[in-house]
């Protein structure tokens, strides 16, 4: 009987025992979660020339910002209204 | 592993292309049989584990970060945390940092204070263009250096126009009553007072250059932040004390709020932070200065680590001409509440409504 289990268990000279299952497993286990580790750190690694052609292009955004630029001066009564309403936010949200 | 009962002889194996191969070769280690092709499988799976895990250990030896990563991969947004999660949060942060910058590192969590709404005022005429206020910025507030250098504030250098009030009745040339009036952008002989353009990268030996003045932009922690509305995980609010904060562990850098920003005040981190350990401020705040991470977007933040303590921005206290103001703008008796009481002022975009705490002013 234990022998016909055994035979089961081994055939086709592959070990199909729950032991050599969850060794295997644990070997694969570790491997792909290595391999993982290792290919982030190359990918994250590898010299990325565009980055600062990125930056430069954002910032260069911003310069465009004054041609749209208006520049008015506030009126007494303009700025007074902004500050009332800025009182009046602040009371209603704090 | 493959054993085989003892006597039995080794029989041939069947692949699927019903080729018979003869039956592998079999090897008695610890009293086990097996075959040569199990042995070099196993053998290299483990060495190609053991190999993986030293390399990575070699690659990797940021501990600090490995330990901290993956508690704040789950954390909540900041808004959302309770105090004690704030706590944890923070500490975390700390312990992360000092080990990471080999210094001792603090994270502030002050909230916002009561009845205090800052606002800022620059003197366009005062500001001699020298760029102090950008290094100055830069240090305080542990911006990546190089490679992918950020900068919170640009002074834009603007051309200076010869337009007068004296030419606003004149109009174009060989008109018959030159009653055209003012056109945009001054009149034919004149320009209306500046280039359509600035220019950021200039070089000039002497501040303030002739015939130039200098628009400083950063951040203008609107009132009605745009940038606010677009953020699609809420990561970017706006504090009771009108400063526009980003929890960066929150960001997922989709830059939508660069993109609703109408000043594209706002900077992404493309790369790595560029950040030398000698170089680093350790004070900082959750909210504000903190070091940044690669995807995230970061902004000014009326240096909130300072002036939630009762500083001043470290631009306000580094400009040498004292161009810039910064102030409680509930509070009359404060200097940016003086300056909107009497001086002339504007503000960039009024009409975008979005209400910017950052004025511009002329005496």
């Amino acid at each position: 009987m234990a022998e016909d289990k055994e035979s089961e268990v081994k055939r086709e000279g592959v070990d199909f025992s729950k032991r050599a299952f969850i060794k295997t497993a644990l070997i694969g286990g570790i491997a792909v979660a290595s391999g993982a580790v290792i290919a982030k750190k190359i990918v994250s690694n590898i010299p990325n020339t565009g980055l600062t052609k990125a930056s430069v292009s954002d910032e260069l955004q911003q310069d465009m910002v004054m041609k749209d630029k208006e520049f008015v001066v506030m009126s007494k009564e303009e700025k007074d209204r902004m500050v009332q309403m800025f009182e009046s936010e602040y009371k209603y949200t704090a | 592993m493959v054993s085989h009962r003892e006597g039995a002889s080794p029989s041939p194996t069947i692949y699927s292309r019903g080729i018979v191969m003869p039956a592998e070769e079999k090897k008695e280690v610890k009293g086990k049989t097996i075959s040569r092709r199990q042995f070099f499988k196993e053998a290299g799976a483990i060495s190609a584990a053991v190999a993986a895990a030293a390399a990575s250990s070699v690659i990797a030896p940021e501990e600090a970060e490995a330990r901290t990563t993956f508690a704040e991969f789950f954390q909540n947004n900041y808004r959302l945390m309770t105090d004690e999660e704030k706590k944890e949060a923070i500490a975390r942060l700390e312990q992360r940092y000092s080990e990471e910058f080999a210094k001792k590192v603090t994270v502030d969590g002050s909230p916002a204070m009561q009845d205090v709404l800052f606002g800022y005022a620059l003197n366009i005429q005062k500001c001699i263009g020298c760029r102090r206020c950008v290094h100055a910025c830069v240090k305080e507030n542990n911006q990546s250096r190089h490679d992918t250098e950020i900068q919170w504030i640009r002074v834009i250098r603007m051309e200076k126009g010869n337009f007068t009030v004296d030419d606003m009745d004149k109009g174009y040339p060989n008109s018959p009553n030159e009653s055209f009036g003012i056109q945009v952008g001054g009149n034919a002989y004149k320009n209306a007072g500046v280039a359509l353009e600035g220019q950021h990268y200039y070089q000039p030996e002497r501040v303030p250059e002739k015939d130039a003045f200098y628009f400083p932009i950063q951040c203008m922690q609107c009132e009605k932040p745009p940038c606010v509305k677009v953020c699609p995980v809420r990561t970017t609010y706006r504090d009771p004390d009108g400063i526009v904060v980003i929890d960066y562990n929150w960001c997922i850098g989709c830059r939508m709020c660069m993109g609703a920003c109408p000043y594209w005040a706002r900077r992404f981190n493309w790369g790595d932070p560029n950040l030398p350990a000698e170089e680093m401020n350790p004070k900082t705040h959750y909210l504000g200065n903190r070091p940044r991470m690669r995807g995230v977007v970061e902004k000014c933040t009326f240096c909130l680590q300072r002036t939630r303590k009762g500083r001043y921005p470290a631009c306000v206290e580094v400009c040498p001409v004292g161009a810039r103001k910064f102030g409680n703008l509930l509070d009359p008796e404060s200097e940016v509440r003086k300056i909107l009481d009497r001086k002339k002022v504007f503000r960039l975009k009024a009409d975008m409504n979005t209400y910017p705490k950052f004025f511009y002013f002329i005496d």
